[in-house]
């Protein structure tokens, strides 16, 4: 029995099958994890199709379901790069209007993964601040308040190469 | 913000595997036929011992196109889909054992189930998949074989299981698809151990899709293909070698204007020479290493490019 629900999803895996290597890539950093993970996802999210609640939320439903695998498996394998928040270097005021060329990806990856996670939902899979909390299962005001602090702490983590 | 745009570009930038688009598909497909015979969970993964059951590796031959609206599209709007087959992953397997790995991704042609071939082509073209089958159950097991034995070996003269470990000895047996349009097929089919490179396999099938044979150079060329081929492999030589003076082709054609070599050489192309088809669609000839030159020279490749 082909129901709409199992429609949408298979279509939808199969349209956006780049998009989801690539963030699955983001994490892994790494061809055949990554297809594992994909693999992963499109048979839970197969399994699960039936709990989809309405067929317009199927791309935030089958991301929370990607990104849920990817942070599994990093926690399972224990490559997860522990990134305390006092690790990190500290938010200092930067002047607005300045412009790098330093590897903004790289310090990316640096950054704790819920950040990492906003800001790659956000800027490269385009999704709405609303659309990752639901993603993420975060309230909206957290949400937000990543963005912004992963935001200074790229420009913080730039800053801090340049003068060296 | 520039810099956030520069990130997404970098983001963006990462190389789809080829792979992606077949293992979504049989992803599907495998749920599909898999639920049509039992509720159980597709996937079992016990620590790093990893093999797609037997039931859905079943599953994965034969893979029906019109079953799901959605997947029937997508094969439709798929450049590389020939109307009568194509060639796509048919088996993986991992696994790692005493410190042994491997890793297989093996082909197999799969016809399509709308296409109008007849049954005789359609079985020819089964049975390549067959020989494939027996080529890499042969391949691996001879590789585990002699890695076992290269163990023992170890073990015996004074190595510990930690050293072997270190080893990370490694058999793979993978493939690439060279060309392929609506009625021809070439793929190259490579199984190699990281440990010994002499036992290396790499073999060529170039078939013809509408009547399932294999593509021979006489089938390609016409009879008596022979002597202008060989020109045109020599005039190749000679021009490789006064371009680069480190390059040295060994020749033992009667023909051969150029320095008589030391050693045994190329004499002749036949229909036992290895060849696949290029990006273009042309017959690449390939020679093992040592046929027709030193071993810097590699496994010397020449393109053949049809006279009009």
């Amino acid at each position: 029995m082909k129901t709409e629900k199992y429609e949408v999803v298979t279509r939808y895996v199969i349209d956006n099958q780049n998009k989801l290597y690539r963030i699955a890539y983001h994490y892994m950093q790494d061809k055949d994890t990554t297809l594992d993970m994909v693999q992963n996802t499109i048979c839970k999210v197969l399994e699960k199709h039936e709990t989809l609640r309405s067929t317009e939320a199927v791309a935030v439903w089958v991301h929370r379901i990607l990104i849920n695998e990817c942070m599994t498996y990093l926690k399972k394998s224990k490559r997860e790069i522990s990134m305390e928040e006092d690790d990190l270097p500290p938010i200092v005021y930067v002047e607005k209007g300045y412009e790098a060329t330093e590897d903004v990806y790289q310090q990316l990856k640096m950054l704790p993964e819920a950040m990492q996670t906003v800001v790659v939902l956000y800027y490269f899979q385009e999704f709405s601040l609303s659309e990752i909390a639901e993603i993420t299962k975060t309230p909206l005001s957290t949400v937000k308040t990543r963005l912004y602090s992963a935001l200074k702490k790229l420009k913080v983590a730039i800053e801090k190469e340049k003068m060296v | 913000m520039k810099k956030i745009e520069q990130a997404k570009k970098q983001y963006n930038e990462v190389v789809i595997p080829k792979e992606l688009n077949n293992l979504v598909l049989s992803t599907i497909k495998k749920y599909e036929k898999e639920k049509s015979k039992t509720s159980l969970s597709i996937y079992k993964k016990t620590g790093k011992y990893f093999l797609i059951t037997a039931a859905s590796v079943v599953a994965c031959f034969t893979l029906l196109l019109n079953t799901s609206e959605a997947f029937a599209k997508e094969m439709e709007g798929l450049p590389i889909i020939g109307n009568i087959a194509k060639i796509l992953t048919v088996r993986t397997y991992k696994e790692e054992k005493e410190g042994i790995k491997i890793e297989a991704t093996i082909p197999g042609i799969e016809v399509a189930s709308d296409s109008v071939v007849e049954e005789k082509v359609e079985e020819k073209l089964l049975d390549v998949n067959q020989v494939i089958q027996e080529v890499s159950d042969r391949y691996m097991n001879e590789a585990k074989q002699r890695a076992e034995e290269y163990k023992k070996a170890f073990l015996e003269t004074g190595g510990t299981e930690e050293e072997w470990k270190e080893h990370e000895i490694e058999i793979k047996v993978d493939y690439e698809i060279m060309y392929q349009d609506e009625t021809t097929v070439s793929f190259l089919f490579m199984g190699s151990e990281n440990w010994a490179s002499a036992y290396a396999v790499r073999e060529y099938y170039n078939i013809d899709l509408k009547t399932g044979e294999t593509i021979t150079l006489s089938s390609r060329f016409g009879d008596g293909y022979e002597e202008w081929i060989n020109e045109e492999i020599m005039s190749q030589m000679e021009a490789q070698m006064k371009q680069d003076s480190s390059a040295t082709y060994w020749v033992s054609n009667p023909s051969w204007k150029g320095e008589k070599s030391e050693f045994d050489g190329f004499v002749s192309v036949t229909d036992q020479t290895k060849f696949y088809l290029n990006q273009s669609g042309n017959v690449v000839l390939v020679f093992e290493k040592y046929e027709v030159g030193p071993g810097s020279m590699g496994s010397p490749e020449f393109e053949i490019v049809p006279k009009s």
